[in-house]
Parts: C-alpha cells; sequence; structure tokens
C-alpha cells in the first residue's frame, strides 16, 4: 500500500536532498557499485543508508514517485528496467511477476528475511517468493476535532457529509482508495465485483463532489490545509496522521467504525539490475533488528520484523494509531487483485470523478 | 427606349441570380475545404497516436489481468493528454479483433451503449481487408449525434515473444471520434439569399447535419434522383422540394456524406419582380427627360460648337495647352476644332522643352538645384503629414579638380556622367530618378538623386525609419566608387565625402536641412575625406560604434579573443548532468566580457558570424574529447545559426571537426532554431539528413515562438526538442502556457523526442516539468553557463558534498525546512 509522506514540494526538496545524500559517498566509487532505488520520498531514514554506503562503499540513487499508479507509469515506459530496487504495493508484486521484472528473494540471499513476520510474507499473491515487506499500516480519517460539531466516527459522514464539511475534505487520486470509503459505507467489501455496487459507489462520489476540496493526498507539512484549517477532514494513512498531529494536537486519526483495508508496501528487486548481489545486501541490512526499528520511528510505521521490535520504545509499540488491536487486523481487508473487467470499471470510473 | 428598358431588367435579373447562386458555390467549396481539413488532420493524428510505444506495448499484453490492472492506467493518462490538446477528439477507443471495447478514453461522461462492437457498421468496415486509416461520417448510438469516426488497424509482431520473421498480426484497433459540432456550426453561420440555407444528408439523403434550429425534410425520390445526376458536374438544378421550386447545388464532401445549398425560386423571383417595377419606372422617366433633353439640344447644336471654339482660342492664348474642345463631329466645324487642339499640343510641346531645360543639368539629366529644392519641400510637406523621417546626402567629389585640370573638361564631362549612373545604381531600383518623369505632386515620396553644383550632388531619401539606414547608403556609395572609373582607357580613382543631415532632427525646412548637409560634408573633407559624417554629433558616435565593434570582431576572430562557457543540463528523473550547451563569451583586453546579445547581431550582419561558428564547433569538439580524456562523459549541443546555414557548407565543418578532434559523434547536438529550419525549407531537410547521418544528434531550439508545427516536425529527422523559455517562465502563473508544455510534451514523446526545458529557474518550474515527463532542464536553478575549467569544478563538487550549493538555494525557494 502506499505512503503518501509528502507534498510536492516536498517532494522535491527531498529529491534533491537524497541526492545530496547519496551522491555524497566516496567519490572514486565505481558504476558497478551502485543501486538506483525507486520509491516514496522521505520512507527512508538518510542516516541508514549512509551508513550503508559507508560499508559496503556504495552508493545510493533515489528515484521518487508520488502515487502507486505513477510509479507503474515509470516502470511501464521503461519497461520495468533502470532501477535495482522497487518499492511496490501488494497487489502490483503478481503484475510485475507476469512481465517477468522480478527477481525471486530467498533465505540465502536476504538472511535476516527469517525475522519477518509471515502473515506479511504471505499476504499477496507470489509476495513471499518476489518481495519483502518493509511497513504495514490502515487508511483512515485523519479530522479537525476542534472545527467540527460532530466528531467523525464513520466513512458515511465523508460520502454523505455534514453541510459544515463542504468544500472542507480531501481524498485521493487513486480509484482503489477513492471507492473503498463508498463501499465500506454502502457495507460492501472493498473488493467486490458487484457491478451494481460499483455504479451506486459511483454515484455516492459523484453527489459527494461539491465537498471535496482537492483529489490529492493531504500535505503533512505545517502548511497542509488541514493544519491551517481550510480542510477539515481528510482520507489518510495511519502514520502519517500522527506527523499532522505534531503541527496540530487537535488532529485526530480515526478508524471508521464500517471498517477499513490494511497496506503492506513492499521492496522488490528488478531482473534487469545489475547489481543483484548489492540489491540483497541492501534489504538485508534493512532487515537487521536496530536498523529496522530505527527506520520505522523515522516513519511512525509499523515493522513487519518481528525481532525489531525488542528496540522500539514502548510507547511506540502501545500506540493504536502505529499498532491497531487485534480486531481491527483480523478483519481489515487487504486490496485484493480484481477480476480484470472489475479493474477496467475502475479505470474508468476514476477520470470521471477526478477530471474537471 | 422600351427595348432598352427590357433588356436592362433581363441583364439585372440574370446578374442578381447569378450573384445568388454563385455564393451557393462558394460556399459549397469553402465547407468543402474545412471538412477536408478536419478529416486529413484527424487521419495524421490516428497514424501518429496509433504509432506510439505506449499503444504498441498495451495492445502486445495478452493477459487480460495484467492489461487492465498495469497497462490500462498509463495508456488512459497519455489518451486524455491527446484528447487535452485535440478537445474534439470526445472518445479514443482501442477494440480489440473481436470487437470488444477494450479502452475507452471520454473526456466528459458519456453513456455507453454497447462495450460489443462487432456488429457496428463502422467496425465491419475496418476489418476489410484494405489496411489503411477507415474513416465513416455516421451518428453516434451513445449519444445519437454525428459523428466522424477515424479507425486504424494495429498490426504490429511482439519482438520479446515471436521470433524474427514472424509476420506481424492483428492485434486490434485505434478509433477516434471526433466531433463535428464545427460544421454545424459553419452551416449555421451562412444563409444564401433571404431564404437560402445549407445542410448536409447521408448517402440516402436524409438529413444529417443541419443548421440549429432549423427543420429540414427529405428530398422526393425524383427530385434526389436528379440531383445524383447533376452533382458529379457541379450543375445547380431547379427542382421541387419543399413543395416549391427551389434552387439546389450538391456535393460530395466524403462517401456517405453529401452538402447542399438549397435557394428557394421565390427569393430569386422576388428580387425579379422588384427589379422589374423598378427598371419599368425608370424606363418611363427617361423617355420623359430625353423629349425635352431632345427639344434643348436642337436649339443648341449650333450655337454651342462655336461659343465652345471661342473659349478655347482664349484659353490656349492663356497657357492651357491641352485644352479639348469637346467637339468630335465630322462636320466642318469638328475639323475647325481639330485644328484648334493641334496648335494646342504644338504650342505644349516646346512649352515642356523649355520647362525640362530649367529644371534639369544638362550634362548629366538628373534634376538640378531647383527642381530638387521643389521636390524637397514637397516631400516635407508629405513626410510632416505621414510624421515619418527623412534623410538628406549632401555629397563632393573629393578630387574632381585634379582630373579636370589633368585631363581636360571633356574627360571631366564623361566621369559626371558615369558617376551619376553608379549613384543612380546605388539607389533602390524602383526609385530611380533617371526616368525623365516630371516629379508630380501627389505621388509618393521616392529617393531622388539631383546634381546641384559642378561636382556636387544631392540625395533625398525618403520614409527613413532607423537613422543608421543613411550610413548603409552612404556606405554603399563609398564602396560604389572604390572603383576606378575608366575614361579614354584611362583609370581614375575618385572618392567622396558625404554629408547626413536628417529631418526632423536636424532641420525641419528645406534650407536648413541642406545647409546643415553641406556642414556634415565639410566635416568629412576635414576628418579626412573618402567618408561620411552625420550632422548630428552622436549618430556619428553610434556609426562609428558599429564599425569599431565590426573591426574588434574581426581583430578578435584573429586574437583567439573568445571562449566557451558551458550550461549544465539536469535528466529530471536522476537529476544527473546529462550535457551540456556551449555559449559564447567575448572576452575583450579592455571591456571585459561582452555579452553575446551585444555582439552576436553584429556577427551576423556582417557575415563574421561564419568564421566564429567555425572557431566554436572546433573548440567545443576539442574541449569535448578532452573531457572524454578525463573520464567526463556528457553531451555536447552547439548553436547554429541561420546565416551559417545559409553562408557555408554546415555539414563539412562539421564532419571536418569531428575527424580533427577524434571526438565521439554521438555525444554530439546541433541546436537550430525552428525559423531557420522551416526558412530553409528543403535545403534543410537534406541538410539534417546529412547531418544525422554523421551520427550528431539535432535539437529543434526555441520551440513554441515559431511555426510549432507537429505534422511538419514528424517529415524532419529531428532528436531533440526544446521548449522555449518563455513559455516556461509562467508555466505556474499561467494556464495556458502550462496547457501548452503539457500537450507539447506528450505529442514530442509520441514522436520519441525528448523533451528539453530551458531557462528552468525555479523549484516549481522544475516539478511542473518533472510532472508531464519532461526530459532534461537546463537553467539557472541548475548552474549558470560556466567556464570549462569551473564546470569540471561543478562536477566534482556535486559528486564530493553533494549538490551543496544548488540545495541551499533550493532551500530559499522551497516552502519545507530541512529537518
Amino acid at each position: 500500500m502506499s505512503n503518501y509522506f509528502h507534498t510536492i514540494f516536498h517532494n522535491f526538496f527531498k529529491f534533491f536532498v537524497a541526492l545530496l545524500f547519496s551522491v555524497t559517498s566516496i567519490a572514486q566509487a565505481a558504476q558497478t557499485n551502485e543501486l538506483v532505488i525507486l520509491t516514496w520520498s522521505e520512507y527512508m531514514d538518510p542516516e541508514l543508508v549512509k551508513q550503508f554506503e559507508t560499508q559496503h562503499k556504495a552508493r545510493i540513487k533515489f528515484v521518487y514517485f508520488e502515487s502507486d499508479e505513477l510509479r507503474d507509469d515509470t516502470l511501464v515506459t521503461a519497461d520495468g528496467q533502470g532501477f535495482d530496487i522497487i518499492c511496490s504495493n501488494g497487489r502490483a508484486i503478481k503484475s510485475y511477476v507476469k512481465r517477468g521484472w522480478l527477481e525471486p528473494i530467498n533465505d540465502q540471499q536476504v538472511p535476516h528475511r527469517k525475522n519477518i513476520d509471515p502473515r506479511w510474507l504471505n499476504a499477496f499473491p507470489q509476495a513471499n517468493e518476489y518481495a519483502l515487506p518493509y511497513f504495514w499500516g490502515t487508511s483512515g480519517i485523519a479530522y479537525r476535532k476542534d472545527l467540527v460539531k460532530t466528531p467523525i466516527i464513520s466513512w458515511k459522514q465523508i460520502l454523505k457529509p455534514a453541510a459544515e464539511l463542504k468544500g472542507k475534505i480531501v481524498l485521493v487520486k487513486d480509484a482503489r482508495d477513492l471507492m473503498m470509503p463508498a463501499l465500506k459505507s454502502m457495507g460492501k467489501s472493498t473488493n467486490t465485483t458487484d457491478r451494481k455496487a460499483l455504479e451506486q459507489a459511483k454515484d455516492l462520489l459523484l453527489a459527494q463532489k461539491p465537498f471535496v476540496k482537492d483529489y490529492s493526498y493531504v500535505a503533512l507539512t505545517e502548511d497542509s490545509a488541514l493544519v491551517k484549517g481550510t480542510a477539515l477532514a481528510a482520507y489518510t494513512y495511519s502514520g502519517d496522521a500522527l506527523v499532522l498531529a505534531e503541527h496540530d494536537e487537535n488532529i485526530t486519526y480515526v478508524v471508521p467504525e464500517e471498517g477499513t483495508i490494511l497496506w503492506v508496501d513492499y521492496f522488490v528487486v528488478s531482473k534487469a539490475s545489475k547489481n543483484k548481489k548489492l540489491a540483497m545486501d541492501f534489504l538485508n541490512f534493512i532487515n537487521e533488528p536496530k536498523v529496522a526499528a530505527q527506520m520505522a520511528e523515522f516513519v511512525y510505521y509499523a515493522s513487519p520484523n518481528k525481532a525489531a521490535e525488542k528496540h522500539l520504545p514502548q510507547d511506540f509499540l502501545d500506540d493504536p494509531v502505529i499498532y491497531p488491536d487485534k480486531s481491527l487486523l483480523d478483519h481489515g481487508e487487504f486490496f485484493r487483485e480484481l477480476p480484470p473487467r472489475t479493474q477496467r470499471s475502475y479505470n474508468n470510473i476514476l477520470p470521471h470523478i477526478v477530471g474537471e | 427606349m422600351t427595348w432598352l428598358g427590357w433588356t436592362a431588367y433581363v441583364k439585372l435579373r440574370d446578374h442578381s441570380q447569378e450573384t445568388s447562386l454563385g455564393q451557393m458555390t462558394t460556399l459549397l467549396e469553402q465547407i468543402s475545404r474545412s471538412t477536408m481539413t478536419h478529416l486529413d488532420t484527424a487521419r495524421s493524428n490516428i497514424a501518429l497516436f496509433s504509432g506510439s510505444d505506449m499503444v504498441k506495448k498495451y495492445i502486445l499484453t495478452q493477459d487480460e489481468g495484467n492489461r487492465f490492472s498495469l497497462m490500462q492506467p498509463p495508456l488512459m493518462r497519455l489518451f486524455a493528454s491527446y484528447q487535452r490538446a485535440y478537445p474534439d477528439y470526445y472518445e479514443l477507443r482501442i477494440l480489440l479483433p473481436d470487437g470488444y471495447e477494450d479502452t475507452r478514453s471520454t473526456l466528459t461522461r458519456l453513456p455507453n451503449k454497447t462495450e460489443m462492437e462487432s456488429d457496428e457498421e463502422f467496425f465491419q468496415q475496418l476489418q476489410t481487408i484494405d489496411d489503411n486509416v477507415q474513416t465513416r461520417y455516421t451518428r453516434n448510438p451513445d449519444n445519437n449525434q454525428p459523428v466522424l469516426y477515424v479507425g486504424k488497424k494495429i498490426v504490429i509482431r511482439d519482438e520479446s515473444f515471436e521470433p524474427i520473421g514472424t509476420p506481424p498480426s492483428l492485434r486490434g484497433y485505434l478509433v477516434i471520434s471526433a466531433s463535428l459540432d464545427f460544421l454545424q456550426a459553419q452551416l449555421g453561420r451562412h444563409t444564401i439569399g433571404q431564404n437560402g440555407y445549407l445542410f448536409i444528408t447521408d448517402s440516402t439523403g436524409r438529413p444529417f447535419i443541419t443548421p440549429l434550429g432549423k427543420t429540414i425534410n427529405n428530398f422526393s425520390q425524383t427530385a434526389y434522383t436528379q440531383l445524383q445526376q447533376t452533382m458529379q458536374h457541379k450543375q445547380i438544378v431547379k427542382l421541387e422540394y419543399n413543395n416549391q421550386q427551389a434552387y439546389v447545388l450538391g456535393t460530395t464532401l466524403h462517401p456517405g456524406l453529401q452538402l447542399f445549398a438549397v435557394l428557394p425560386e421565390t427569393d430569386v423571383l422576388a428580387d425579379g419582380l422588384a427589379l422589374r417595377r423598378l427598371v419599368a419606372t425608370i424606363t418611363i422617366f427617361t423617355i420623359l427627360f430625353a423629349a425635352v433633353l431632345i427639344f434643348y439640344a436642337i436649339n443648341r447644336i449650333l450655337i454651342r460648337p462655336i461659343h465652345q471654339l471661342g473659349k478655347t482660342a482664349l484659353e490656349i492664348g492663356s497657357g492651357r495647352f491641352d485644352t479639348d474642345t469637346g467637339i468630335r463631329s465630322r462636320d466642318e466645324l469638328g475639323e475647325l476644332a481639330h485644328s484648334f487642339e493641334e496648335m494646342g499640343r504644338n504650342l505644349q510641346v516646346s512649352q515642356e522643352q523649355i520647362n525640362y531645360l530649367a529644371y534639369h543639368d544638362a550634362l548629366t539629366g538628373l534634376p538640378n538645384r531647383r527642381m530638387f529644392q521643389e521636390y524637397l519641400q514637397r516631400t516635407l510637406a508629405h513626410a510632416q503629414r505621414q510624421q515619418e523621417g527623412l534623410v538628406l546626402l549632401f555629397l563632393d567629389l573629393d578630387n574632381f579638380k585634379k582630373v579636370n585640370d589633368s585631363m581636360g573638361h571633356q574627360a571631366g564631362d564623361q566621369l559626371l556622367k558615369d558617376l551619376s549612373t553608379r549613384l543612380t545604381d546605388c539607389m533602390r531600383k524602383e526609385d530611380q530618378l533617371l526616368r525623365q518623369k516630371p516629379l508630380i505632386h501627389g505621388d509618393a515620396p521616392h529617393e531622388t538623386l539631383a546634381r546641384v553644383g559642378g561636382d556636387e550632388f544631392l540625395i533625398l531619401l525618403p520614409h527613413i525609419k532607423d537613422p543608421s539606414d543613411a550610413a548603409k547608403v552612404s556606405q554603399r556609395i563609398l564602396d560604389k566608387l572604390a572603383v576606378p572609373f575608366n575614361i579614354n582607357k584611362n583609370d581614375f580613382f575618385v572618392s567622396c565625402s558625404i554629408g547626413i543631415s536628417m529631418y526632423p532632427d536636424d532641420g525641419n525646412e528645406v534650407q536648413s536641412l541642406i545647409k546643415n548637409a553641406d556642414i556634415a560634408m565639410y566635416h568629412a573633407k576635414k576628418l579626412g575625406r573618402n567618408n561620411y559624417q552625420y550632422f548630428n554629433e552622436s549618430m556619428n558616435m553610434a556609426a562609428v560604434e558599429r564599425m569599431t565593434m565590426e573591426n574588434e570582431l574581426r581583430k578578435a576572430i584573429s586574437n583567439k579573443e573568445f571562449v566557451l562557457y558551458y550550461q549544465p543540463k539536469i535528466d529530471i528523473i536522476s537529476g544527473e548532468i546529462k550535457g551540456v550547451e556551449a555559449l559564447i563569451r567575448w572576452q575583450h583586453p579592455v571591456h571585459g566580457l561582452v555579452p553575446p546579445n551585444k555582439f552576436i547581431p553584429v556577427a551576423e550582419d556582417s557575415g563574421l558570424i561564419v568564421p566564429m561558428g567555425e572557431w566554436i564547433m572546433d573548440e567545443a569538439t576539442r574541449q569535448m574529447s578532452q573531457w572524454g580524456q578525463e573520464g567526463i562523459d556528457v553531451t555536447m549541443s552547439i548553436n547554429i545559426s541561420t546565416v551559417q546555414l545559409n553562408k557555408q557548407n554546415v555539414v563539412e565543418v562539421i564532419s571536418k571537426c569531428i575527424e580533427q578532434n577524434n571526438c565521439p559523434a554521438n555525444n554530439l547536438e546541433i541546436e537550430l532554431t525552428e525559423t531557420s529550419i522551416m526558412d530553409a525549407h528543403e535545403l534543410a531537410a537534406n541538410m539534417l539528413e546529412d547531418i544525422k547521418a554523421l551520427g550528431v544528434q539535432i535539437s529543434m531550439d526555441d520551440f513554441g515562438v515559431g511555426y510549432s508545427s507537429f505534422s511538419y516536425l514528424r517529415n524532419l529527422p529531428i532528436d531533440i526538442l526544446k521548449i522555449d523559455r518563455s513559455f516556461v517562465r509562467d508555466i505556474t502563473t499561467d494556464q495556458n502556457d502550462a496547457a501548452i508544455i503539457s500537450a507539447i510534451i506528450a505529442m514530442a514523446h509520441t514522436l520519441n523526442l525528448t523533451v528539453v526545458a530551458e531557462g528552468v529557474e525555479t523549484l516549481e518550474q522544475l516539478h511542473f516539468l518533472h510532472d508531464q515527463n519532461c526530459d532534461i532542464a537546463q537553467g539557472y536553478l541548475i548552474s549558470r553557463p560556466l567556464p570549462a575549467l569551473e564546470f569540471v569544478q561543478f562536477l566534482a563538487n556535486r559528486k564530493r558534498s553533494g549538490l551543496f550549493n544548488t540545495a541551499v538555494s533550493l532551500q530559499e525557494s522551497s516552502p519545507v525546512q530541512m529537518s
């Protein structure tokens, strides 16, 4: 799943900062000791990246994407080449394997793989064979409890909002992330193939348009619409809400009562990579228990690495936003791969909802 | 008289009828043309769209799951960008060979009647053996609106799975649905006569596109059959339509699409009736009037001519020689009148000879001082009215006296004659005054040369816009006199001094302008002769400055005072330095660094750009191969000016430099401006092919300011498109510029061109360009142009301190603080 831990500017700023850190390493580093990683911005502690570069006399270059769909765009255009490691959402793994873009990953190449909770290794088809989970979390609503009259507890309040939310809701430009709340508010599974339900969900989203300020992931900086109060509620991923709460304590994260989805972000290794050994070394490095713990603290997300937990402070482990309670873990759905023609309906729905 | 009235009526009626019917023909042609243009554009676009990499990759993805979950969203984004560039393509679709509507991108929400297209007529047309683009005008069942379908088979081979030699196979179809609203708007805009109108039918004659708010009935079966026959000959027929007689003209726009113009006969008849009434009235009045007139004329037939002859005699006496008696009769009175006129003409010829002598110089035939002054007086008045400037050149030979003294007056006279011929040649052809035509009042003023003294000439240059034009003409004269005069088989070298005065700056009266030009001429003499001087000192400064610049440029070339600076370009995705653009700078020994906009125009004007361009090419390729040896691998782009293209064999220069400096041709880019390529059309296309053959890449500079035609670009061997800085400047503030850039980038990528944005100065601009998938950026945000050594340092710094400088400048313009 996705982490939109960035805004437009943030993204670019970080793009240069990352170059700053990545290019910093050993000047005489041969071309052959370079890794190119396609990932979300600000999703990795630069200090740890530097540590790896020094240990392995390697250079790491980051290329950032802004949404799962745009990452697919980049990969399709480049035929899956040009990157050594790619951060992928769970259901894309199968598509990539189908196109022959991925290299299998096993315990010999990445010894610390054994630290990973099998629950996350097996959450998506072919993930076990080709991917290593990096973080997981939930999707929900971040809202300003000081500025709304009624506390928000359900998706319904977002899909059929009260007058006070007119033009004050921020959603995302991603078909699955848009449809999930609508389907959930109707009491449907997010993976439903019922055409009628999809049509109803689409109608709900179209009727909701006047209440939506923007279809792009809410900014996480102090200039964020949510911090300034020009937006009152936003679709967010769990850890991001904690970043926002640092700017204004009135921002609260809620998992709506109709339920939500669980997401997992994975790292995969490109078959076209000329540096597979180094790529595997890197994946092994970020799964060293201490390293995994520091990475998690940097982004406020839960690590699938069991061994990391003993290096994390108790209040981090107790935070219900980062580690949701067991019933949610048991009942939360994943975004499953849809039958092709259902997926096609999703592709057709999106432009008409987010378009002019 | 009655017969005359009737004839006039018939002629006028026919004429009015012809006008209405002629209008029908013109309108039909006009609409045919715009329909063809629309169709041709759609045809070339579908070829362009279906050839894009993305479409090929998509259609080769057999697995439905993979196609819809991974490949379709990017494809739909590409389609949407095409549709933003061509909003009338409201639907873009990919159909599979079995007719399944696999992908459908619509600009607005449009209901979809069916996803299985196999029974649709257009789909069946697409399946015909013919591999060309198929087109059809029909009604779109989804919205019941007229539509143009343009479709193309996608027949390709899957290179990753199928062995070489496998014939390509049919993978699907790309279909554009183009809106025909523009045709309806055109039909509504035009009317014929009072009640005539236009409409379009299908092949059976049923109305297809009709002007808004107008009900159009079907033709009757007989009428339609008749029309089918006459249409081929573009004949207008009269037939029964809508229960009345009407004139109808039809034409076939496209198979299945016919355009008709209808003009009810009552319209034409109504005109005719009104006309008949008018002509009858006029005829009756004319008959009455004529009766009175004839009575009057008979009375005067003898008295008036005699009276007139008397008057003529008086007029000739008073100097009006061309007086016409107005008597043309063949009787005795007529002969007498003829003799009077003959006498007048003879007197006029002698008078003109006298005049000519008074106004022209007898030796050279040029106007003399008197005529010149009168003409200048008139021209000044004209210039005042038009608020134009004019220029006076006072020209005096420097050594005429010597010729006269040593060779005699005859030789001197010959010299003056030859001289005036040369001077005349210096002036614009259409303005030559040597045609011995008197300067008629009211003619637009033209350049005038006059001999005003022994060896003194005056030249008048009207309509002057730029004072430097005077210097150009003067220089032309000096150059022309540098060639010796051959008189009696002896060569004479003659030079002259020229003084320049200008209206209104140096005076607004004839005398003051001539006097000031004279003064300036003496000044020129004092300064050593054989030169020209402005009366106004500051003008002299400007002329001197330009001459100095040209001379210094000449020196600079031989002294090697030029240096090249290199401005880095980055790959927008990876942030890597991809290449540099070589930019010339002049390191002047006294004035320091001279900016290119100061000296490039002078270099282009004087042709010095040619040796300069050769030096740039040589130096840049040398630097490139030096960097290559130091392990620096960047592309080098070099600008070629229009003047170079026209004046030298650029291909030869490039290949020579590549060879001599042993530099890798594939890292070399040539930047040409759009305008220079378009201006030298055919020559350019061949030359570009030759440059490509060397392995050099070609970049089109300043794209967007000139013609910006993509259909033209397709036919040129261009690799890179450089978007002009003026667009980049406003992308974050101007919605229009943003839309244009995003369309340019999408289309350029379809043509497999790399897109470079220049003049990138802010982070917001870079971000926008990244979003639009622009490939490469250049501008002060990345770096200013750097000397070679500094560029090497710049590269090293980026490696060592990791972009520190850039990061600092970015931090300032970024709303986010470093955490």
